[in-house]
């Protein structure tokens, strides 16, 4: 599976190839953008003060977890840890793919867990800016496409996309699985979408995607009676829980528990399943800044999906709306992340200032200062930016 | 050969369906201790209780001037590890009863601070099942003892439960300081 994601990604990079301006534009949004991060954050962590190494002035709340399962796999049972005095959590919530592939480079070059993950995210994002930037430029106009690259590479989180999280791969599978499934190309796409629900339980929501895309392609009728080559497609759909599955059925055999990753969710408050607009609603009213500032997130997700549904990308609008619901239910931890690191929310940016080069600039002015800021407070350990 | 892919395809669509039914039934019927089951899937107790710490052996000894493991979330106040005094319903106390032997008696010390002439009245039930009720009248300390029936049914967990049930006076409760189950 990982050899055909690799072999098709590659293919892409050949393609691009083929026109240099187009890859080195995109060489270039990445190396900036990326070097942009770095050294802001290294400028925050050195004068105020701090006394940590770069990568570890970037490793911050959920990148210790991460790190737990790298250097020494999932746990057996809970863990005390000062971090968490009030309850008993384990590492289960974490989902397995992003810390198996920093596994993969760290035991044969015998890197650290730290730098095995910071290579695995920037190569999964290099590689994922390479095919947005070819899913942007079979849609839209070149000027688009390219702003769209831009948008996201120096967007308010895209520090996210060089930390030890799970957002680079997230974002690569996702816009892997969309890509191929657009050219038709539907087993990458199923496992581009496997590996996406390796990655991150939310992934499972590209199964309608799939199903948008599959009924367009084929028709209904077609795809039911598995006529005119949509058996294709319709194993694309079937193999896109699989990672999902797998990481359930480890459980299982680990800790005898498959549903061990929603359930330790006990450790982080005891939220039960709930309207997700209430919660929103609640976050917005009830809750200091970052609370609002996580209500905000959603509501600009639910809208940028929407914006993509009403202009003809039904696939794309409802990861970023699905994206948002879903752990809106739960609570409203970490929303801004997990909603503004989407790439139809870009995606629809670069649709809405189409034509608008001015408020593009504008736009990507605002982003990096906004950015800088962001990866100050991140750097800083302030709890609304993660 | 499109038709060798094609059904192909649909043995690996069946294969895949297949591999997700079993998913979901695995999903539904975790293999976890007590300590696992209250603490993670029915989130009932307050702290994560090492396996082990639930165990009924009889004699076992609940003393609540100091943390209980085997103490609900809900039904104690004050609401943290030290919670001592009961409250409404939904009090209750668990023990794994592994070893398949069947507690036959508790024995609990009790009191409760009212005003001259009020009553609070205490049911305990076992596993769902009344077992005695005792009235409360005076602050001074209680030693009560309780029988518990021999065809009491456990739960597929081996679950034993007691349960607690206060009624009366609003704005107070029976505080307890030791309870033995033998």
């Amino acid at each position: 599976m990982l050899s055909l994601i690799l072999r098709r990604t590659s293919d892409q990079v050949t393609r691009i190839k083929s026109n240099y301006s187009d890859l080195r534009f995109v060489l270039s949004a990445f190396f900036i953008s990326r070097l942009f991060v770095w050294i802001t954050a290294f400028l925050f962590e050195y004068f105020t003060g701090g006394h940590r190494t770069l990568p570890w002035a970037m490793c911050n709340w959920d990148c210790h977890w991460y790190l737990t399962i790298i250097n020494a796999g999932y746990h057996s049972a809970p863990i005390i840890t000062p971090h968490h005095p009030t309850s008993d959590p384990a590492n289960w919530a974490f989902f397995p793919f992003f810390p198996v592939l920093s596994g993969l480079i760290a035991n044969p070059t015998g890197m650290s867990g730290l730098m095995s993950a910071y290579w695995v995210s920037n190569l999964s994002f290099f590689f994922a800016l390479i095919l947005l930037f070819q899913y942007s430029r079979k849609l839209f106009s070149e000027e688009t496409a390219r702003f769209i690259v831009l948008a996201i590479a120096f967007s308010p989180f895209s520090y996210y996309f060089s930390a030890a999280y799970t957002e680079s791969p997230y974002f690569l599978f996702m816009i892997g699985a969309l890509y191929f499934a657009r050219e038709s190309a539907w087993i990458t796409a199923g496992l581009f979408a496997a590996a996406l629900t390796a990655t991150r339980n939310l992934g499972v929501t590209v199964f309608f995607s799939f199903l948008i895309l599959a009924v367009k392609q084929f028709g209904f009728r077609s795809l039911i009676r598995l006529q005119a080559g949509s058996h294709r497609a319709v194993l694309a759909l079937a193999l896109v829980p699989l990672g999902l599955f797998g990481y359930l059925f480890y459980l299982n055999h680990h800790v005898g528990d498959a549903l061990a990753f929603l359930h330790v969710q006990a450790a982080w408050g005891n939220e039960k399943l709930g309207n997700p607009l209430i919660v929103m609603w609640r976050a917005m009213t009830e809750q200091a800044l970052s609370g609002k500032f996580r209500a905000g997130s959603g509501i600009l997700g639910i809208l940028a999906g929407i914006y993509l549904w009403r202009r003809g990308f039904a696939a794309e609008g409802l990861i970023p709306i699905l994206g948002t619901l879903i752990p809106f239910a739960v609570r409203p931890n970490s929303m801004q992340r997990y909603v503004l690191t989407l790439f139809p929310v870009f995606v629809a940016l670069g649709m809405l200032t189409e034509n608008r080069n001015k408020l593009r600039r504008g736009i990507l002015i605002a982003f990096v200062i906004i950015c800088a800021y962001f990866i100050g407070a991140f750097v800083g350990g302030r709890g609304f930016t993660t | 050969m499109k038709r060798f892919e094609k059904h192909l395809s649909i043995i690996a669509i069946l294969i895949l369906g297949s591999f997700y039914l079993y998913g979901f039934w695995l999903s539904a019927h975790p293999n976890v201790s007590l300590a696992y089951r209250l603490y993670f899937i029915e989130q009932k107790l307050l702290r994560w209780s090492k396996p082990g710490i639930l165990d009924f052996n009889p004699g076992v000894t609940l003393d609540f001037r100091v943390p209980v493991a085997n103490r609900s979330l809900v039904g104690w106040e004050p609401p943290n590890s030290t919670g001592t005094r009961l409250q409404g319903a939904n009090s209750e106390l668990y023990f794994d009863i592994q070893k398949h032997i069947q507690p036959k008696r508790v024995e609990l010390k009790g009191r409760t601070i009212l005003e001259a002439g009020r009553t609070l009245r205490l049911r305990i039930l076992a596993n769902e099942a009344f077992i005695g009720e005792v009235e409360f009248n005076g602050p001074e300390w209680r030693e009560l003892e309780f029988v518990i029936p021999a065809s009491l049914t456990t739960d597929a967990n081996s679950r034993f439960t007691l349960r607690f049930e206060v009624t009366g006076a609003i704005g107070t409760s029976i505080e307890l300081e030791k309870l033995i189950l033998y």
